[in-house]
């Protein structure tokens, strides 16, 4: 490729921390007029959102930004796409410019979806002519049907969101910049757009991807840009990018099927008494197959004499909320340790039922019924659910339906 | 799709580059970047009117009769009861032809002002020049104001026809018209840009503003001729770049007013002044006032 089609140069944004107020006013007037008669350039104290990130993409590649909340991407997107201005350094995009980082755009509720996708459309950068000639075929992707003509605050709210991707679906540009959009609508809506995605990624565009779905980023995109913290951490082929981010949650990068608890982050206790030292993936991959047996080992050490310990092993999505929880009291499992004791636990999920994505498992642990507990560890260990694996991937991966419970269905007649 | 290889061909020859820079010139305001959003400038103004009446059954006759609602009771109040002059003219016309001026005025600064409020939703999501939001609104104002002269005008016939007496004439001047009233309109539309920069971060200033433009309106000829004003007092009311103006309205139509050509070229002076002021202003806002907002 000659000339790449978007340059980022040492790009940051930084935000000015705390409230807006007569003391914030006193004290920037204060620092500059020190700065003033001493003639120094005394730098206000800033929070970082991105740092420092430079990254080339050349025509035609689809990119991938991934990385955890509040790691920099909403705000490179922003910069990207002009709604905010960097604090330093450049980006240079060499072309035309669509962004995607909300579904509907410029929707007013008082018009009809008619009206609506000619006004949305034009503030995603469209002209008036290329929205009648696509016109036809938004509606026809929108399955508005004869709503078209009716104020959309009259619209459910999965035609209101079918409505406005659809709009986005159509648009024209050399970058796109899309964010997160995917995670509306409902599953059999939700496969379209992926499929139009896909479309739009191998039709030789340049596309900025930012989304939490691992298995959607992993879909579309060749190249992942992770960051952390504001910082670019890795750079390359997005299959290492997306093990990189799943993997940096523990603290260790890469596949990590075991991890050495004595220094994580806990509460209860924090492991005063009793503690959790490790946790070893037993003989599967990070990436586990989908219903497949999942096999744990704990390994814990007692500075004290404890009795009765049962142990919670639960596991939780990616964002910290709680599915599912194993007890070891369920199969008649209590300790009681003496002082200085070193052990491990063994135990086994036979089926999880699990659903396609990414988990976390959070360990407790408690004696009697002391509230506290002894140690709790928020975030354990991660793995992953293969998608490919399962049947049904995409309504599983694009609705967050939980734990699949076994159940036995029959019809009656 | 397979239309991908356009896309790359169109780019290649257009090369339209983009360049994001922390630092920005004052100057550099991407005026001929305008022409190619009139589009959704178009769309913009069609909004406003089209959600501002929806579910009306009467839409376009409302805007004529507030301004007329309004301009009767001031005959009351002003006319009757307070005994003001309206230096010879019917007093409904004399205050129609006040009001309008003044409500473009005071629309535009209000609309102006509200830029980055009123738009956050979309200014925080898309990039389009924010300018392109402020104009919407004053093309609004503009048509507003022209169907509510067409109103007045249609009074004015009414009168003219029905009694003889009063001397009423239109001023050969009157078609210097549209002039008059895009002065009035940029006036107002760079004090509300300068306004909606500075109550981004301190709102405070807010109340002062809300406030001085409560005010205004008795600080200009509006329910009073200037001629009311001693004459060794006028140039105090002439300060107000407003006031030229207005009378410049009412001297036009109705054939009334106090006007000289010095105080004219002040307001507009002190009209460009203010609207450069308020573009360097918006301009410097426009960039990161989603992070303060």
């Amino acid at each position: 490729m000659s000339q790449s089609i978007i340059e980022v140069e040492g790009l940051s944004k930084g935000y000015r921390l705390g409230e807006i107020n007569l003391r914030s006013l006193h004290r920037a007037w204060k620092k500059r007029i020190k700065n003033w008669i001493q003639g120094a350039k005394e730098e206000e104290e800033l929070f970082w959102a991105i740092k420092d990130l430079s990254f080339k993409v050349n025509p035609g590649e689809v990119v991938g930004v991934i990385g955890s909340n509040g790691a920099g991407k909403s705000t490179l997107l922003k910069i990207l796409s002009r709604i905010t201005a960097p604090t330093e350094g450049r980006a240079v995009l060499r072309g035309k410019l669509a962004s995607l980082l909300e579904v509907g755009t410029g929707f007013h509720h008082e018009l009809t979806g008619r009206e609506n996708i000619f006004l949305s459309g034009t503030f995603l950068g469209l002209k008036r002519k290329e929205i009648e000639a696509k016109y036809e075929e938004i509606v026809e992707f929108s399955q508005i049907g004869e709503f078209i003509e009716t104020p959309v605050k009259r619209y459910s709210s999965g035609m209101f969101v079918r409505l406005a991707f659809s709009v986005a679906a159509f648009l024209e540009a050399d970058i796109m910049i899309v964010d997160e959009v995917l995670a509306v609508g409902d599953a059999a809506f939700q496969r379209k757009c992926l499929g139009k995605m896909e479309d739009v990624a191998q039709s030789g565009r340049t596309i900025l991807f930012v989304s939490h779905n691992m298995g959607a980023v992993k879909e579309l995109t060749t190249r992942g840009i992770y960051l952390k913290k504001g910082r670019l951490v890795f750079d390359g082929p997005i299959d290492e990018a997306a093990n990189q981010y799943l993997g940096a949650a523990t603290g260790n990068e890469g596949h990590a099927t075991s991890h050495d608890l004595k220094l994580v982050e806990r509460s209860g206790e924090s492991g005063k008494r009793w503690m959790f030292t490790g946790i070893q993936s037993v003989g599967q991959p990070f990436l586990v197959g989908y219903n497949k047996p999942l096999r744990f080992e704990l390994e814990y050490e007692s500075k004290e004499k404890v009795d009765e310990i049962q142990i919670g092993f639960h596991i939780a999505n990616v964002f910290g909320t709680r599915l599912t929880t194993c007890r070891s009291i369920d199969s008649g499992v209590k300790l009681t340790c003496a002082k200085g004791e070193k052990g491990k636990l063994s135990m086994v999920i036979e089926k999880p039922f699990l659903p396609p994505g990414l988990y976390m498992v959070q360990l407790g642990a408690m004696s009697g019924f002391d509230e506290n507990g002894l140690d709790y560890i928020h975030d354990a260990l991660r793995f992953e659910v293969n998608h490919e694996s399962c049947p049904d991937y995409y309504t599983a991966t694009h609705k967050d339906q939980g734990v699949r419970m076994p159940s036995v269905w029959s019809v009656d007649r | 799709m397979g239309d991908g290889g356009v896309g790359l061909k169109k780019m290649n020859s257009v090369n339209k580059e983009i360049v994001i820079e922390s630092k920005h010139s004052l100057w550099d305001w991407h005026l001929g970047e305008l022409w190619d959003y009139q589009d959704l400038l178009f769309l913009m103004v069609r909004r406003d009117f089209v959600s501002k009446y929806k579910q009306t059954l009467f839409a376009p006759i409302w805007m004529l009769v507030q301004t007329f609602l309004k301009s009767v009771v001031y005959v009351v109040v002003f006319g009757k009861i307070g005994q003001i002059s309206t230096d010879g003219v019917p007093p409904i016309l004399f205050y129609m032809a006040g009001l309008i001026s003044f409500s473009l005025f005071s629309s535009a600064w209000s609309s102006c002002w509200a830029s980055f409020s009123s738009n956050l939703g979309v200014f925080s999501k898309v990039y389009f020049p924010r300018l392109i939001a402020p104009i919407a609104s004053l093309c609004s104002i503009l048509i507003e104001a022209v169907l509510q002269m067409v109103g007045m005008g249609l009074i004015y016939l009414y009168i003219k026809t029905t009694s003889l007496s009063v001397g009423l004439h239109l001023h050969w001047g009157v078609v210097f018209l549209p002039i008059i009233f895009m002065n009035i309109l940029f006036l107002g539309a760079g004090v509300g840009l300068i306004c909606s920069s500075l109550t981004i971060k301190y709102r405070d200033v807010r109340y002062i503003i809300i406030f001085v433009q409560g005010m205004w309106v008795y600080a200009t000829p509006v329910i009073y001729p200037l001629s009311c004003i001693p004459e060794h007092w006028r140039w105090l009311a002439a300060l107000n770049p407003l006031t030229s103006l207005i009378e410049a309205v009412k001297y036009v139509v109705l054939g009334v007013g106090t006007v000289n050509l010095s105080m004219l070229g002040y307001s507009m002076g002190v009209t460009a002044f203010v609207l450069v002021l308020g573009l360097v202003l918006f301009h410097k806002a426009e960039r990161t006032f989603v992070d303060i907002i």
